[in-house]
């Protein structure tokens, strides 16, 4: 196996990167107490957000529109469900979805005063360019590995 | 004041709505590493965004998405660090000590772009 700069990624992840992308509504699981809790934590994200804002400005409000709640919960969870394999494959995918949040994140703050509606759908359009096009590479690296 | 108090609940339940059906979304794509990206969404921001701009108004909107630059950009330095502690330490132990490279990546973001 080569080691390349990429010899951190884990070597569990591959097996399941032969997987075509696509979806599978039976690994749905809606359980009322995860739900509940989910919900919990963005509303009480953006609250929080929104409250930083109003007291210390918007720049500031804004650092916690990316404040990393949803997916340590999401990762204990999926680690206490599924075991810790899945949980790393997932966090490594989540490297692909935050650097689609930097696309977002930078397309909104670019269009935004100037265009509304069309900074807030160009930030989403640039976050799934982004994220998918990191997450495809991501499994390149993978399959290189094996 | 009611009305801001009002704003701020709007946010969040349309935040929360949000991550429950990206979290959904999550659970059904395939493969794993997949179903990773949708977890990093920028959900909660783009819920929070879209009620700033009928609340408050494009400037102001902007002006958050400039602080979520920063933030970002954390939050990527937290990913990539989750994700290489996550196979030694378990999901908890590594998210709590990578919270902390959250918090300096921010800080540090905003003393130097935004302050």
């Amino acid at each position: 196996m080569t080691r390349g700069p990429f010899h951190v990624l884990p070597p569990s992840a591959p097996s399941t990167t032969r997987d075509r992308p696509g979806l599978d509504t039976s690994a749905v699981s809606v359980k009322p107490g995860e739900t509940a809790m989910r919900f919990a934590f963005g509303f009480g994200v953006s609250v929080v957000a929104a409250v930083i804002g109003k007291l210390a400005g918007p720049h500031v409000g804004g650092l916690f529109l990316a404040f990393p709640a949803i997916l340590p919960a999401a990762l204990t969870l999926l680690q206490k469900r599924d075991g810790r394999d899945p949980a790393d494959a997932d966090a490594w995918g989540a490297v692909a979805g935050a650097l689609g949040m930097v696309g977002f994140a930078v397309a909104a703050a670019l269009l935004l005063a100037g265009h509304p509606a069309l900074g807030l759908l160009l930030g989403v359009v640039a976050w799934m360019v982004v994220s998918l096009s990191a997450w495809a590479l991501l499994q390149l690296l993978l399959n290189q590995r094996r | 004041m009611v009305a801001d108090v009002l704003i701020i609940i709007l946010k969040g339940l349309v935040a929360g709505t949000l991550v429950v059906v990206f979290s959904v979304v999550a659970q059904a794509v395939k493969p794993k590493t997949l179903a990773g990206v949708f977890g990093a969404a920028p959900t909660i921001a783009a819920a929070s965004l879209a009620v700033t701009l009928l609340s408050d108004g494009a400037t102001r909107a902007a002006a958050f998405a400039a602080g979520m630059v920063a933030g970002s950009t954390a939050m990527l330095g937290y990913c990539i660090t989750d994700a290489s502690l996550l196979k030694r330490l378990g999901s908890l132990e590594a998210s709590a000590i990578t919270l902390g490279v959250w918090f300096a990546l921010a800080a540090a973001g905003y003393v130097v772009a935004l302050r």
